[in-house]
């Protein structure tokens, strides 16, 4: 199903019979933006709220252990161009944190949008150099323990560095040069 | 639409069994489709509703259905389907937009995803769920783009390798010649449950303090 008009009501009726967390999840996203923009059985979808370029609710938890056992649910997405030898680092630091090259996107996903601003700004500091993957565990370690101790950093108050809006794509480059595709398509009569 | 219990009528089935609908017409896919995806896609441009259509003809009608994207659920040996509104251009191997994006099971090496990143930008991991991805224009480009990422991913190809093997396969489908890497997965997908949970650095003890 599709929701025509997305209020608040609406989502609580097709949240109703999600699990505890994406539930209440909800409620806290719509807190801070209010209703989804888009929404399905599956999951809702803000789009361009806060300093993310999108925001997605998934109905469905997945596990994480790291630093302490939740359930990822909120992924929140912004611009961001990864320098190429930070992937594996990346992936080491925060399995939750997820990188589209083509696309020019950063996400992660969690329970809450604190330890999202958080897995984000450390993994910013991790892209360009300012920490390794392993400092990087050792302060989310650090300042999510704080943050459930009620000692919030800005860390997990929003994000710590200027958020680029759009030219982060990675088109790569053709391989397969156009007019050899043009000439072959012409012999074997072809149309791409 | 139509599935191979349908008694009204049956399409062909492919090799991974799945029951192909392409002797039906597009507005016929479209009724069976159920009104509500075919609400959403009319208003889309040409290309995403012309995949939406083909994903239809191959998987049914969508288990889930937005503005932006249309989204099936477990169709082998698929765990997601989703086609976009919104397309991605893309260069590699040849200009083209990114809009399917097809989801396996799968338990990512963190170590690995550099060469990944660097064989296809638009191949994608994710290491907590354990799903890898891949989004291209066709099914067959993210059969490729993903048989190739496993290759390198368990060390048979180097990047330089997968890239020249993605532009030759890439440039003989075109040219209307099968290879099995752009007809199925050349390995075996592991079921659900690839999540790489990772381990907890803050102790119980200092949680319930």
């Amino acid at each position: 199903m599709t929701v025509a008009t997305i209020t608040e009501q609406t989502v609580e009726e097709l949240t109703s019979t999600w699990p505890t967390t994406s539930r209440e999840s909800a409620q806290t996203v719509m807190r801070s933006y209010g209703p989804p923009d888009e929404a399905c059985e599956e999951l809702l979808l803000w789009v361009g709220h806060g300093p993310w370029k999108h925001t997605i609710l998934w109905r469905d938890e997945i596990p994480h252990d790291f630093p302490t056992p939740h359930h990822d649910v909120l992924q929140q997405f912004i611009d961001y161009r990864v320098p190429p030898d930070a992937y594996a680092p990346l992936a080491w630091f925060d399995g939750s944190v997820v990188v589209e090259r083509t696309k020019g996107e950063l996400s992660a996903r969690c329970e809450g949008e604190e330890m999202n601003f958080l897995a984000i700004n450390l993994s910013h500091d991790l892209a360009t150099g300012k920490v390794d993957a392993d400092e990087a565990r050792r302060q989310y370690t650090e300042i999510a323990k704080a943050f459930q101790a009620g000692h919030p950093s800005p860390y997990t108050q929003g994000l710590q560095f200027d958020v680029q809006h759009g030219g982060t794509a990675d088109r790569d480059e053709i391989t397969i040069p156009e007019t050899i595709l043009h000439k072959l398509g012409e012999k074997l009569g072809i149309t791409e | 639409m139509a599935r191979s219990d349908d008694p009204g009528s049956a399409g062909r089935i492919d090799q991974t069994g799945t029951e192909i609908r392409d002797d039906l017409p597009p507005a016929e896919l479209l009724a069976r489709a159920g009104a509500e995806a075919t609400g959403v896609i009319e208003s889309w441009p040409s290309q995403p509703r012309e995949a939406a259509i083909k994903t239809i003809q191959r998987y049914g009608a969508p288990d889930a259905v937005m503005p932006s994207r249309l989204i099936w659920t477990d169709k082998t040996p698929w765990r997601r389907v989703v086609v976009n509104r919104d397309v991605v251009p893309h260069d590699f191997p040849k200009p083209h937009n990114d809009l399917l994006e097809e989801w396996i099971s799968y338990r990512i090496p963190s170590e690995r995803l550099d060469d990944v990143a660097r064989f296809d930008g638009s191949v994608i991991a994710e290491r907590t769920k354990g799903e890898l991805g891949a989004r291209c224009d066709k099914e067959e480009m993210n059969y490729l783009a993903l048989n190739l990422a496993h290759d390198v991913i368990v060390g048979a190809l180097d990047v330089d390798a997968a890239r020249r093997a993605y532009t030759e396969k890439a440039g003989a489908f075109m040219m209307g010649k099968s290879d099995p890497y752009t007809e199925a997965l050349q390995f075996p997908v592991p079921p659900n449950g690839s999540g790489d949970r990772d381990v907890p650095t803050i102790n119980a003890q200092e949680v319930r303090q």
